[in-house]
């Protein structure tokens, strides 16, 4: 290996992750090892992981906590019930329904609806925002047209349409989200790879000739992706209020099937008079956006070793 | 740099046309009639054909989908844009009086976001770890994870009708002073600032930590320059690349009208005129306030992407 | 950084700003003195058009009737005089009203200047009628008059005569809905001016509408009864809930309407009132469509009546009668047609379990009832108000405890009358028309919305047709609440309740409670609301 070449590749490996391009550096599984250990002492990151294992785990196995059906246990004479009642620790909905057990059931759908859109528009956005943001030209122009048209559409038009045209069904309310929501990480991953492609490393790293894809996946998305990430876990949160507002245009599949989103738009009638119905909702969706945040940074901390302190 | 500004200019053209293609198309399958509407068809009435009919025609719904749309495109490109199906007014005119209401409402809510999330995120990124970090990270979760309708009715229930400090609703007059204006302005532009406030700090906080361990940034200290300077010259200056993408992008929902914040505070606006033409179905008015909407977006994101070469030197306008 | 660009950026910025500040500004016409008398209101619905011939929104009518009066004005059953002084039924085919002989055009407007004094006389009603008759003018109302009358003649300079094609039980409720308009404002305005500049006889005279925002309306100093109020204001506020805190906070005089969560806490504000507006109630239903495959069979439908706890549904959605009650009849109480049918309705589960077993439905195993293959599942379309929604829901779930699965769908309203137009649904809920002409128009087969519940049975159409000529009331009552029951006993509809908007005031304001409603006018020989702060 030429000195110049040998050069370039330490000043590679110093800025970038090891064991990323030249596998010779390193061997792999250590690098992994290096990452979970890195992941394992951000204090915030495993208590995220806790918080969201804890929920996801409660709410799949949702009977096993709750004897009450979110749905059918419809009490009309027990509405109402303020929290720590007997039976009913959190208290009941307007109709009569456990709380508690609403929250548990609820999850699956917002939680498995916020991961699923905010994971998808993620993956679309941020490759067309790659192959956008580094091949400029042409191509750029084109994408980013498409995502002005997206983004400056006004989203209840487009939701009523696909809804219309496709059916009101949970995955279609996915779809939705996701066909509306890409746009704007590819605007941002855009923006990102256009103003770090122009850097020393880069020119280095064509020059010593790797692949277009190599570069754009390897060399400058993972130093793209602080942003990103923060955007994916927040948009978890804005995703189940997406999908409850969706709900509400008629679009949804059943209005009595609990849902964090449906039970805060239900709920609003009632933030004075009841503002239980409002918070634990709130709450559940709050807690999991701030511990996917923590697992966010965390995951993006890890990967990155210049982010330490 | 002027080259790159008149080609995107005249890009905007071609994209004026998909997005007026897509709306028309969009609305020609979606259901929900705007005849029947008209004619406040109900269970109760049977709408007789030949006022169908005549309403129909009457609407222009009666031609073929690419008739009606070249109809369309040969008015709009002379400036008419049509009479809305409710009022029969004009759109152009109708639009353009709401235009200044939203506005106002959009740049104070941007203002406050600034004004809360630059420093804010700047904090937390200087003392990462601390608890100041944890507190502005907390806070802009909880104001993410809050939807917009709720939180307004909590700023109105608390400030308006608790402590009878601000008015509830309704925009102020600038014929009874300044401080009227701002006196009605604070609550909306809070609560549509806020949830974008959120994303910006959590975005400048990260941004900024990332920039703040480049090497420049050291190269910066080493060079003895105050700490102040080489956080708010050098630092800032790169870490505000992805929050001025993000602004850019939520511009366009900013400016599609806060529709939910307009509604809650009676604000007379776009958003409001789009929801009511989306809800009875005025297809000149949901067709002509988009394309005027998006007209102002695109010239936002332009100047997005122009302040990306202003920021950042290294980002050329010329192509490779 | 290079100054120039900074310089740019700046510029760019300024542009924006600038603009901003460059709004028109809303004019106040007259400075405000301490001393006058200002109503305002909150009412939730956008102007579409302050035209009196275009529109049949509510909405509009709030503004638009205070500023034109019709001949007669007042809540169904109950029309008074109003422009009219006096009317006589001459023949069963022949209406003759006697006009009052103080009304003129408002005056310090483009159209009619300051002392003009153009008084308003039988030849201004027959233009306002033949021009809405006229099908070229596109009337709102054109088809439905143009069925009732026949001719409308000047009799002399305060007497008009209307003609009618058959006798109409209806006519009264038909002409109130006719403001009377100048044509002349037509001819100097323009249309696009007159479509948002009302000109009336009637006791407020139009000032501005700033957009989506408020309409101010000043006292007509040559009305025949000098109004109380100085001047009128309405501030349009989509949301409810928001308008109840302006009421509160002092903000608004009245709000129009307050929902039925904020009734307890607005009731129990110091100073402001909660009354129900007039009018009976607007009634809301289950419909099914009978001819869709699960709901042809009327012993379906019967299960289904007994499947539904109705009452309690009533009851957890609205727990105080004052806001909403029970309904057992598809007519509103007051209105020729009604009569106790609580008989004819009953909650019984195992009736509706042992109805469809014996149908041949059983339970499968995933618990849903399924007969031949085909399982019992449909969606429940319903509007996206909280009361209806929530029906919605109950119902469903009642539904769901029996093994059937039903999906309430809440959706918005375009798509709703869509869907309810085309007959597109299984079973939904609705609202129905409190007037008069209420049942006709949801039953009738042909001539009314039979069609869109599939439902047709000739000898209620009979009856309907024939009330629909008979002028006399008694006769037309007896004919009516047959076929209420007959319709009651086919099921098309399971009637749910009467809801009864709740209107909030300020104790400030005098004269008002009566008769609560803005549809009529605030000054008129019944009523001159004032305020008294």
């Amino acid at each position: 290996m030429s000195e110049v070449t040998k050069k370039i590749q330490e000043h590679e490996t110093e800025t970038i992750d090891p064991g990323i391009i030249g596998e010779e550096s390193l061997p792999i599984s250590s690098m992994w090892k290096d990452i979970l250990r890195r992941f394992r002492h951000n204090r915030l990151a495993v208590i995220g992981v806790f918080i969201m294992t804890i929920t996801i785990f409660m709410c799949i196995s949702a009977p096993l906590f709750t004897k009450f059906d979110p749905v059918l246990d419809m009490q009309l004479m027990n509405r109402l019930l303020p929290v720590g009642s007997p039976e009913h620790i959190l208290g009941t909905d307007d109709l009569g329904r456990d709380i508690f057990s609403r929250i548990l059931y609820g999850g699956r759908v917002s939680l498995l609806t916020g991961l699923i859109v905010s994971i998808f528009t993620m993956i679309i956005g941020v490759f067309i925002g790659c192959i956008s943001g580094y091949f400029g030209g042409w191509l750029d122009n084109f994408f980013m047209r498409i995502v002005d048209i997206f983004l400056a559409f006004p989203f209840l038009v487009l939701a009523i349409a696909i809804m219309a045209a496709l059916g009101p069904s949970q995955k279609n309310i996915i779809l939705t989200l996701v066909i509306v929501g890409w746009p704007s990480f590819a605007r941002l991953t855009r923006g990102q790879i256009l103003s770090l492609k122009e850097k020393e490393y880069i020119e280095a790293s064509k020059a010593s000739g790797f692949s277009h894809a190599r570069i754009m996946f390897f060399h400058i998305l993972p130093n793209a992706l602080a942003p990103i990430i923060v955007m994916a876990t927040l948009r978890i949160g804005g995703t189940i209020m997406s999908a409850a507002s969706l709900n509400f245009l008629g679009l949804g599949v059943d209005s009595s099937l609990p849902e964090w989103g449906v039970m805060l738009n239900q709920a609003r009638d009632y933030m004075t008079s009841a503002p239980h119905l409002s918070i634990f909702p709130g709450v559940a969706i709050s807690l999991s956006v701030l511990s996917m945040n923590w697992i966010g940074d965390g995951l993006r901390d890890a990967l990155d070793p210049r982010m330490r302190k | 740099m002027t080259k790159y500004i008149i080609k995107r200019l005249l890009q905007t053209i071609p994209t004026l046309l998909a997005i007026s293609f897509l709306v028309f198309s969009i609305l020609y399958i979606t259901p929900g009639d705007p005849v029947l509407l008209m004619l406040a068809a109900s269970e109760t009435s049977t709408v007789d054909p030949a006022s169908y009919a005549a309403v129909q025609k009457d609407l222009g719904l009666d031609k073929p989908f690419f008739v009606r749309y070249v109809d369309f495109i040969s008015k709009a490109v002379q400036g008419d844009l049509g009479r809305s199906y409710i009022t029969n007014q004009k759109i152009f005119p109708t639009v353009m009086e709401r235009m200044p209401a939203t506005l106002q409402l959009t740049f104070s809510a941007l203002l406050i976001a600034l004004l809360i999330s630059i420093p804010l995120g700047v904090l937390a990124a200087i003392k990462q770890g601390s608890i100041w970090d944890n507190i502005a990270t907390f806070l802009a979760t909880i104001s993410v994870s809050l939807p917009g309708f709720w939180f307004g009715m909590l700023l109105i229930i608390f400030f308006a009708l608790n402590l009878r400090l601000l008015p509830s609703f309704g925009m102020g007059d600038i014929d009874k002073g300044i401080g009227d204006v701002i006196r009605h302005l604070i609550l909306p532009a809070t609560a549509l600032g806020t949830s974008l406030a959120a994303m910006l700090t959590r975005m400048t906080r990260s941004s900024m930590i990332e920039v703040l361990n480049q090497d420049y940034v050291t190269v910066a200290r080493s060079k003895g320059l105050k700490e102040r300077t080489v956080i708010y010259i050098h630092a800032l200056k790169n870490a505000l690349i992805p929050i001025i993408t993000v602004l850019g992008a939520q511009f366009g929902s900013l400016l599609g009208g806060a529709i939910v914040t307009e509604t809650i505070f009676a604000w007379p606006g776009v958003g409001r005129l789009a929801v009511n033409a989306i809800g009875k179905r005025d297809f000149p008015m949901i067709q002509g306030n988009t394309l005027i909407i998006c007209t102002g977006f695109i010239m936002v994101n332009l100047i997005v992407d122009i302040l990306y070469g202003v920021l950042d030197p290294r980002i050329s306008f010329t192509e490779k | 950084m290079n100054f120039k660009k900074i310089t740019l950026v700046l510029i760019l910025l300024m542009t924006v700003l600038v603009t901003t500040a460059c709004a028109p500004k809303t004019v106040d016409p007259a400075p405000v003195i301490d001393e006058e008398k200002i109503l305002t209101l909150a009412t939730q619905y956008t102007i579409a058009t302050l035209n009196p011939y275009k529109t049949s929104s509510d909405g509009d009518g709030y503004i638009i009737r205070q500023v034109m009066e019709p001949l007669v004005s007042g809540i169904t059953g109950d029309l008074r005089p109003l422009l009219a002084e006096s009317w006589e039924n001459i023949d069963d085919l022949t209406w003759q009203f006697k006009l009052r002989e103080n009304a003129y055009w408002h005056e310090g407007n483009a159209v009619y200047p300051e002392g003009a004094n153009a008084q308003v006389k039988a030849e201004d009603v027959k233009a306002s009628f033949d021009f809405v008759l006229d099908p070229a003018n596109k009337a709102q109302y054109q088809a439905r008059l143009g069925q009732v009358i026949k001719q409308v003649d000047v009799v002399d300079e305060f007497t008009v005569r209307f003609t009618t094609n058959e006798p109409s039980a209806w006519f009264l409720t038909d002409i109130h809905r006719v403001p009377i308009f100048s044509l002349k404002a037509l001819e100097v305005l323009g249309q696009d001016v007159f479509d948002f500049t009302p000109i009336g006889t009637g006791p407020f005279k139009f000032v501005e509408y700033v957009p989506d925002d408020k309409i101010v309306l000043e006292k007509n100093d040559k009305y025949f009864i000098e109004p109380n109020l100085d001047k009128v204001i309405y501030r349009i506020i989509p949301d409810q809930a928001v308008a109840t805190v302006a009421l509160k906070t002092g903000e608004v005089d009245i709000a129009l309407q307050i929902p039925v969560t904020e009734v307890a806490s607005a009731k129990a504000t110091e100073g402001i009132r909660v009354i129900r507006t007039s009018g009976g109630g607007a009634y809301r239903y289950v419909a099914f469509n009978c001819k869709s495959d699960l709901f042809s069979d009327k012993k379906v439908r019967e299960a289904i009546a007994y499947a539904i706890n109705m009452d309690a549904a009533v009851e957890a959605i609205f727990g105080d009668p004052l806001l909403g009650e029970r309904a057992y009849c598809s007519v509103v109480p007051g209105v020729p047609g009604y009569s106790d049918c609580s008989d004819l309705w009953e909650y019984n589960v195992d009736k509706a379990k042992s109805i469809l077993a014996e149908l041949g439905w059983t339970l499968g195993s995933d618990g849903i009832l399924q007969k031949d293959g085909v399982k019992f599942s449909f969606v429940l379309k319903t509007p996206s108000d909280a009361a209806r929604s929530k029906l919605g829901i109950i119902v469903a779930t009642d539904l769901k405890n029996i093994g059937i699965d039903c999906k309430p769908q809440a959706s918005e309203f375009a798509t709703l009358v869509d869907d309810m137009n085309s007959s597109n649904f299984d079973m939904g809920i609705s609202g129905g028309y409190g007037g008069e002409d209420g049942l006709f128009m949801m039953f009738h087969s042909t001539e009314g919305g039979g069609p869109k519940i599939q439902y047709a049975n000739p000898d209620v159409d009979n009856l309907l047709g024939t009330a629909k000529v008979t002028v006399d009331l008694e006769e037309r009552e007896a004919l009516l609440i047959e076929a209420a029951r007959l319709i009651a006993a086919d099921r098309p509809h399971l009637p749910a309740y009467l809801e009864y908007w709740q209107l909030g005031l300020s104790e400030s304001v005098k004269d008002f409670d009566e008769i609560p409603s803005v549809y009529i006018p605030l000054t008129s020989p019944y009523r001159n609301v004032d305020i008294v702060k």
